[in-house]
């Protein structure tokens, strides 16, 4: 029942939104309402599982149903519950001062608010969908409605660099979500063949029969699988869509999009690499230690010398997936620490370009300097985000890839090394170009923002380093090894 | 009705290559409708007339794809199409001929894969799978070789369909992924009206996707 309710709680409140017309306050509102009531349900049923409150009988067959074994189901709604709470707010602080600065500047059409914010719950609720989904057929439903829904988020600000992301976005996303299809048609036949019918293309019947599946077409399926959520998911090569949407979405949108979407996307992957036969395991384990390990190349590769900001913290969500695939190929102990805190920080980075991008007015690296000089307090939060992400400690970031660099060996684990350590050092060297020196010349004269911005990331920055700090002290981490 | 099904399918590999050969953009979309009825005529061909009258979601899927893939979805491009005013593909990155050898190519091809694998008994037909892969790589070709962003769609709608012909072709009992088709076709649907509204109206005054080259990490452009 309250899984059910989790679902339609945005969805209600999306037509709801729709409804608001011209009443923006009222819009913006209802969504903070519709995040604030998401995040104590999902909380609510963290607890109702532990403490055995009323609310939660799963049913077999359903559809759509909270398993309390299933971590990666927990950790991506905890993420979503978190980020859609952390980003309405921030849109709600944001829009009213979109539309001052709207007049200010030509050829651009700005979306209506209410359509935006209700798309924007609909969004969340078709991530909910993805993550409570027990069905592949249904799983893969979702993923497309993610897609149909956070494109038109992208052309808030309808521009010429907005609609090519959008359609780059639409176009590569939705031949990569075509081509998962086939891969859950590819993993159907696999199991045909063995003579077992699933019907309705259930997790749990294909999870009992697993060990049947044929394993030359799970094999061929599972690639398929990888490249179609893999694209979604934003790993290397077929990663082309999210610089250039990161980058032209408006900051809240980033946030969600690099804080949740990405992670539903990798839940996907995860649920059909549960349902490999054991045979077949270590074939899919090499296949995503491959392409985490060349997202993390790729991201590296990029980061150095990126000249746009917001591109810079796209490429870094590149290579914080890879890391994660990564993770799951290996041991999916620290998995979903990292999954959390990678979510909560990179969120609240989007925020804190987004405040950049409307003090200076430009995404280039170049053009924005003495930060430090002009907003100590944004400068502060920029510096601790870039540090926290690269995995600098107290970030638990550091503990998950200490953890995974330990656990992969010494050659494997070198290269990742060495890779994290030059994002590490060409992230710092932007961070510290963009805080230091003088903006005395700077055409046009940036503007300083509302402190009620910094609001929200540094929310989201304390208490990742909080829980950082208190993951740290009880984690047995220095007894492994 | 094993050889009336061959015949759809052969005829369906056939609207790949005139799909792939032709440069106005209406006879591309009359070929995708074309390929849509078909496509919505497979089921209906691969059922047993003689067990009795098929089972409602054959129909229904059936039906459906026939009114979505044959119909509107042409319809609907058609309409961009005049309301844009492009009458053909100038231009593509690969030539008309060179296309239709390269689709041969494809096509062969699939055929000596999916060879090499074994399918599992109650496959419709033998060239039912390899004719699924071949209009794949056709529609993927097609997004990759031609500039026009109606094209590309095209393209897309193509893939989708040798998609839609694989879950036909190999598991019928499976009522969902039929649907999951059809809720694909809806996703196509948004994306067409997509370009129209949003994407041609507006910024551009062409509808050529390789001019949608300005982001990037280019590294002499400003940002």
């Amino acid at each position: 029942m309250l899984p059910h309710l989790l679902v339609i709680l945005p969805f209600l409140f999306a037509v709801l939104i729709f409804s608001c017309g011209k009443r923006y306050f009222a819009a913006r509102f209802l969504l903070v309402t519709c995040s604030v009531l998401y995040f104590s349900l999902t909380f609510y049923i963290f607890f109702a599982v532990r403490f055995n409150l009323p609310g939660l009988t799963p049913t077999a067959t359903s559809y759509i149903a909270f398993i309390p074994g299933d971590t990666i189901q927990s950790t991506v709604l905890v993420i979503t519950a978190i980020i859609f709470l952390a980003t309405s707010v921030y849109s709600f602080c944001i829009l009213p001062i979109k539309r001052v600065q709207k007049s200010q500047i030509e050829n651009e059409t700005l979306m209506p608010k209410n359509i935006f914010l209700g798309i924007l719950a609909a969004f969340v609720g078709s991530m909910t969908v993805v993550a409570l989904a027990r069905n592949f057929g249904l799983l893969w439903v979702a993923m497309e409605a993610t897609t149909l829904l956070s494109a038109p988020l992208i052309i808030l600000r309808r521009n010429a660099g907005s609609i090519e992301a959008m359609w780059k976005y639409m176009l590569i996303c939705s031949v990569g979500i075509g081509l998962a299809l086939f891969g859950t048609m590819l993993m159907a036949h696999s199991s045909q063949l063995a003579g077992i019918v699933v019907t309705g293309l259930d997790f749990s019947s294909f999870q009992d029969t697993r060990e049947s599946l044929n394993p030359i077409w799970f094999k061929t399926a599972f690639i398929f699988i990888l490249a179609g959520y893999g694209t979604k998911m934003g790993l290397a090569p077929f990663h082309t869509w999210l610089p250039d949407a990161y980058s032209e979405a408006p900051s809240s949108v980033s946030s969600l999009l690099s804080g949740t979407l990405v992670n539903c996307s990798f839940l996907a992957i995860a649920r059909f690499r549960q349902i490999a036969p054991s045979a077949v395991a270590p074939f899919c384990d090499r296949l995503m230690l491959a392409l985490g390990l060349f997202s993390i190349a790729v991201a590296a590769v990029f980061i150095v010398g990126q000249r746009d900001f917001k591109r810079m913290l796209s490429y870094s969500s590149v290579e914080h997936m890879g890391l994660i695939l990564i993770f799951f190929a290996l041991s999916s102990e620290y998995l979903h620490m990292h999954m959390l805190f990678h979510s909560m920080i990179k969120a609240a980075l989007f925020m804190i370009a987004g405040n950049v991008l409307m003090m200076y007015g430009t995404r280039s690296v170049a053009s924005v300097r003495g930060m430090l000089q002009r907003s100590p307090l944004l400068s502060i939060l920029w510096i601790a985000g870039i540090l926290l992400i690269c995995g600098t400690p107290p970030s638990p970031l550091f503990i998950t890839e200490l953890f995974l660099i330990l656990k992969s060996g010494l050659q494997l684990g070198g290269i990742i090394l060495i890779l994290l350590f030059a994002v590490f050092c060409a992230m710092t060297y932007i961070m510290i170009s963009m805080t230091m020196g003088k903006s005395d010349d700077l055409v046009p004269e940036p503007k300083p923002v509302s402190h009620v911005l910094n609001a929200v990331p540094l929310a989201l920055i304390v208490a990742v380093i909080l829980l950082g700090i208190s993951a740290s002290l009880i984690t047995s981490l220095p007894n492994q090894f | 009705m094993k050889s009336l099904t061959e015949i759809i399918l052969a005829a369906i590999l056939l609207t790949n290559i005139t799909m792939v050969a032709s440069s106005r953009l209406m006879r591309c979309i009359k070929d995708i409708a074309v390929q849509g009825i078909l496509i919505g005529l497979l089921p209906l061909a691969v059922t047993d007339w003689t067990a009795g009258f098929p089972a409602g979601s054959i129909i229904l899927a059936s039906s459906l794809n026939l009114v979505v893939k044959g119909i509107l979805l042409p319809y609907l491009l058609a309409f961009v199409v005049r309301r844009v005013g492009v009458k053909r593909e100038i231009e593509p990155f690969v030539g008309y001929s060179a296309s239709v050898a390269i689709i041969f190519l494809l096509t062969a091809l699939s055929f000596l894969v999916t060879s090499c694998f074994n399918l599992a008994e109650g496959i419709i037909s033998n060239i039912a799978v390899p004719a699924a892969f071949a209009t794949i790589c056709t529609g993927l070709f097609m997004i990759i070789a031609r500039r026009k962003a109606i094209t590309q769609v095209i393209g897309f709608l193509m893939f989708e369909n040798g998609i839609a012909m694989f879950g036909t072709s190999i598991m019928l009992e499976y009522g969902l992924i039929m649907e999951l088709g059809i809720l694909q076709d809806i996703f196509v649907l948004v994306f067409i009206m997509g370009i129209a509204f949003f994407h041609i109206k507006k910024e551009f005054a062409h509808i050529d996707a390789d001019q949608l080259n300005k982001l990037g990490d280019k590294p002499t452009e400003g940002i």
